[in-house]
This record gives C-alpha cells, sequence and structure tokens, in this order.
C-alpha cells in the first residue's frame, strides 16, 4: 500500500507510445480491467474540485499509469490579466499528481473577465506574438515548471494576420521555451477551412518541440469542418499523422474522443492504431 | 487600447450580443461567408455552456423537456456571463434566473427544484473530509456540552422550500425505481442534501431537527440548536438527535465556544 501510494507521487514520464482521454464514463472500466494503454491524459478543469468521486478516480488511474494535464480553460491568449485563481488550482493539481506533461493551447477564450469556454483564434501578429510569449513565460514562471502548447482549429482567419501560423507557433516555442503539443487533426481540419498545405505546417515546425502528438475526429458541417472530437480519426490525418511521425520522430501520441464518447475498446482500437505507426518509426529509426 | 484587445471585446460582441459588424470588420471572406464563421463560434460558446447547465440541472431538463431546457439555458446564458474557464461553476444562478422567468410560471417549484440541483452539483465536488473524532468528543465534560459549537459535512447542505421539492428530486433521479407518486400539494420541506460514498442524496428531515442543524450549521452552539429544535418540537431527544447526525456523517467535527 505505501510502495503504491509513494509510487503515485513520482513524475512518471509520458512514454512515446499511445494514450487516450480519460473520460468520466470509462473510469470503472479502467479500474476494472486495467487497458494496455500507455498513459492517460485528463482534463485539468475537470479536476479542479475541492474533492469527491473524480479525484478519487484520478488518483487511483494515476497510481497505475503515467498522467498528462490539458487544460482547455486557462485563456492563455486574452488581453485579460491571467486568471491567478486558475492557475493556483491548476499548481496545486500539479503538485497532487505530478503529471507528466502539462500542456494549454495556443488560443484565447475570455475578455473583460467574460468566458467563452471555448478556444477561440489569435489573430498572427507581432503584437500577439509578444503577447502570448510574455503569458507563457509568466506561466511557466509560476507553475515551476515548462508546458507545452497547442495548436487549435479555427473557422476564420483575421486581416490583420501577417504571419503564416506554422511560423508563429515556432517562434513561440523558441522565444518562451514551451514545448510544442502538436494536434494534428487542427493541422488537418485548420488546413482544408482556410486552403492551406498542411505538410507546408508540418514542415516548419521544429521537430525537437515537439513533445506529444494529439488525434481526433472532426465533422463536416458542409462549410467546413468542425474540431468535435465526437469521430474516429479520419484516413487522412492518419497519413498527415505518419509524415507528422517521419518529420519529429517517436513521440507520445493522445486519442480524443470528448463528445459522443463510445465504449472504451473502441478508443483502445484507435490506440492501437496510433501504436502500430510508432513501432513502425521506432523500427526505421534503429535501423 | 490595443489592436488585440479591441479585437477580442468585438469578438465578444459578436457572440454574445448577435451584433456581428465590429468582428466582420477584422475577418477575412465574404460578408455571407464571415456572418457563418462567427455563427459557428457563437453555436459552440452557447453550446459549450448550455451542456454546462445541462449536467448540473438534470431534474430540471426531465421536468421541462430538452427543448424548453435548451430556450431557458440560451436566455440564461445571455443575461449571466460565464465568469470562469471551469464550466463546473458556471450556473449557480440558474434558479434566481428561473424564478421571475415568464415562461415558467407555470411551474412554481421550479425555481426551488434548481436552486436543489445546484447544492447537490457542489456537494458532488465538495472537499472531503475527515472522519467525526469521536473519542475526543466523549472527552468533553457534560458541564461543556451546551458551548458545543459543530462543523457541518462540506459535502451536506441544508435546504428549504414551500414545494416538495425533495420528492420532485427523488423521483426525477434515473435510478430512482420505487413509488412515482408526487403529491405536489404535500407542502414544505425540509431537507438535507448529502454526498454518500461519493453520491449525491437529498433526505427529509423533520422540521425541528433541519432548524437545530441549521443553527449549529450558522455557527450556533448546542444549547441554541437545542432550544430552537425543542421550540418546534418538545418531544425531541437532543442526545440522539446529536448522535444520528454525526453517525450519518451530517457533522464531521466540533470544537467548545469560549
Amino acid at each position: 500500500m505505501i510502495a503504491k501510494k509513494l509510487r503515485g507521487r513520482v513524475a512518471r514520464p509520458i512514454p512515446s507510445n499511445a494514450g487516450i482521454g480519460l473520460r468520466a464514463r470509462h473510469y470503472l472500466d479502467i479500474l476494472s480491467a486495467p487497458p494496455a494503454v500507455g498513459w492517460f491524459e485528463a482534463h485539468s478543469e475537470n479536476y479542479f474540485a475541492e474533492g469527491g468521486l473524480p479525484l478519487y478516480y484520478l488518483e487511483r488511474i494515476r497510481s497505475d499509469y503515467p498522467l498528462s494535464l490539458h487544460g482547455v480553460g486557462l485563456s492563455l491568449g486574452s488581453t485579460d490579466s491571467l486568471n491567478i485563481a486558475h492557475l493556483r488550482k491548476l499548481k496545486s493539481l500539479i503538485e497532487r499528481f505530478e503529471p507528466g506533461l502539462v500542456s494549454e493551447h495556443l488560443s484565447w477564450g475570455s475578455v473583460s473577465e467574460r468566458y467563452f469556454n471555448d478556444l477561440l483564434p489569435l489573430p498572427y501578429t507581432e503584437e500577439a506574438l509578444t503577447h502570448v510569449i510574455c503569458r507563457i513565460m509568466q506561466v511557466q514562471d509560476f507553475l515551476s515548471r515548462q508546458i507545452l502548447i497547442e495548436n487549435v482549429s479555427s473557422y476564420l482567419q483575421y486581416r490583420q494576420s501577417t504571419i503564416p501560423e506554422w511560423e508563429f507557433l515556432a517562434e513561440i516555442s523558441a522565444r518562451s521555451g514551451c514545448g510544442i503539443l502538436l494536434d494534428v487533426n487542427n493541422i488537418h481540419v485548420s488546413a482544408v477551412n482556410h486552403r492551406f498545405d498542411p505538410l507546408a505546417y508540418l514542415h516548419a515546425i521544429p521537430a525537437g518541440a515537439v513533445q506529444e502528438i494529439h488525434l481526433a475526429g472532426f465533422d463536416n458541417s458542409g462549410e467546413c469542418l468542425i474540431d468535435t472530437h465526437a469521430t474516429a480519426v479520419c484516413d487522412d490525418v492518419w497519413t498527415l499523422y505518419g509524415h507528422a511521425l517521419a518529420h519529429v520522430g517517436n513521440v507520445p501520441t493522445l486519442i480524443e474522443w470528448d463528445t459522443d464518447i463510445p465504449a472504451l475498446p473502441v478508443l483502445l482500437e484507435e490506440a492501437r492504431k496510433a501504436d502500430a505507426l510508432l513501432q513502425e518509426v521506432r523500427r526505421e529509426r534503429s535501423a | 487600447m490595443s489592436a488585440l484587445r479591441d479585437l477580442q471585446q468585438d469578438f465578444m460582441t459578436a457572440v454574445f450580443s448577435a451584433k456581428k459588424a465590429a468582428l466582420a470588420r477584422h475577418l477575412v471572406g465574404t460578408a455571407s461567408e464571415r456572418a457563418w464563421r462567427i455563427d459557428i463560434y457563437r453555436n459552440n460558446a452557447v453550446s459549450n455552456l448550455s451542456s454546462a447547465l445541462e449536467s448540473a440541472y438534470p431534474v430540471i431538463v426531465k421536468l421541462v423537456g430538452a427543448e424548453f431546457f435548451r430556450y431557458a439555458a440560451q436566455e440564461y446564458i445571455s443575461r449571466y456571463p460565464s465568469v470562469s474557464g471551469d464550466l463546473h461553476v458556471f450556473g449557480e444562478a440558474f434558479g434566481a434566473f428561473l424564478a421571475p422567468f415568464p415562461p415558467a410560471a407555470q411551474l412554481p417549484y421550479l425555481p426551488d427544484v434548481a436552486r436543489l440541483e445546484w447544492l447537490c452539483h457542489k456537494a458532488y465536488f465538495a472537499a472531503d473530509h475527515a472522519p467525526f473524532a469521536l473519542d475526543r468528543l466523549k472527552q468533553v465534560a457534560p458541564e461543556h456540552y451546551g458551548r458545543l459549537q459543530f462543523r457541518l459535512n462540506p459535502a451536506c447542505a441544508l435546504f428549504e422550500s414551500a414545494f416538495p421539492v425533495d420528492r420532485i428530486w427523488q423521483v426525477n433521479q434515473d435510478h430512482h425505481t420505487g413509488d412515482q407518486a408526487l403529491d405536489l400539494s404535500s407542502g414544505a420541506a425540509t431537507v438535507v442534501v448529502k454526498r454518500e460514498m461519493y453520491r449525491v442524496a437529498v433526505n427529509a428531515l423533520p422540521r425541528s431537527e433541519w432548524c437545530g442543524l441549521h443553527a449549529l450549521s450558522t455557527g450556533h452552539t448546542f444549547a441554541t440548536a437545542c432550544d430552537v429544535a425543542l421550540q418546534i418540537d418538545p418531544d425531541l431527544d437532543p442526545g440522539a438527535a446529536l448522535r444520528r447526525w454525526v453517525e450519518e456523517a451530517i457533522l464531521v467535527d466540533f470544537s467548545i465556544s469560549a
């Protein structure tokens, strides 16, 4: 019992294989028959509570698996001052669960203290670049650790943008010291929506900065692709993922499925597909 | 004001006030294209907030139906901004919003059911507590009993209503299999919301006990709580009631007032 407790307190690195997003409907399945999956990723805000069942389950799952924490509500790119209450909760969650990775989004989600509870795109300007770099450095300083920043899907473009998103992301990482969480599905969605070459995006990303990859499903509204996380990963995204692995090497890869969540085996099958591609890259690189 | 802040303010106006012109002038594309692109973000924000309300208020959803709930949620979202990146704290004022909401006037108990559901929602996420220090309580000399003050379990709440909200809540639980009968004219309810083994329950308490507990929960001494409870029910055994409250973990700690 003590050994188990101690093990849970040591930060366990996220292995370079597939993990899945932790959702409440799978808690019991995971605990009753721990699946062969490399790691779990939890949305930080789902565990901001002071107590209760979600924290109980996270504690138990954390004692058996490496964990990464993924924030959706920090509103990093907002021009409001940083929400310190939010950061404090994140920090105490990090102290309690010792996650292998902590990530946030290259987006904003609040202004004048009103929250959209959504991941909104930033204009890619010099002003926004300086602002976001400064904010990431503040957050890393507050948390005393590096964070990863994820590219988001977008459904609109600003006229004032002067920097391609891929350059913006690369520059942020170079100047703030943050890592990159490369969401391959988001690259695909935005590439289709805004008609750019996803491979050009991919190859502009500094390979050494990428510490995690996200894969998910999207929906087609007829007018554009929407990043819903409500379906399986599509063939185009698997292909792009193959290119991503060729560029960045073996990187922990997360299967995200957050809406219309299927039974656990469906997610494990997606993870198995990612693991097969990861293994191929491992073989090629060691050959 | 910075260009970035300007744009973010315009985004807020477009999403929450449906005035798209200011944001549209920042965007690439034809006029109609810019309009539907903004609508995607408007729909996303409203649907995220609406889902958060739905998961905090499952009984209200059952009582009014999904369509009416979505309409009420939209109105609530436009009047009560979300002030946190954590969606679990959104929706606190839904009961207060429903009270003067004309379309809900036919269901006078609705605001209280919503208030009760919010207490359940809070109890679900509330802090865990250490077991009651019964041994320490046994060491208190009898002459100090009157000065005892107790702490309510952080995952407990007391609620009273002119309507039988406990029954309404119970018969609308997914796992409820018992009697479905519900007499809306059965009058007032005094209830305790309590998390047991991580599951939230709503139970009626006799009015005398409820008032005694309420006195304790607002910092009054055990002596005052006994006075309050005995005025309502002179036959109540306060010692036995206290034991029940401790056994059921409604009270989790105590101190002796100076």
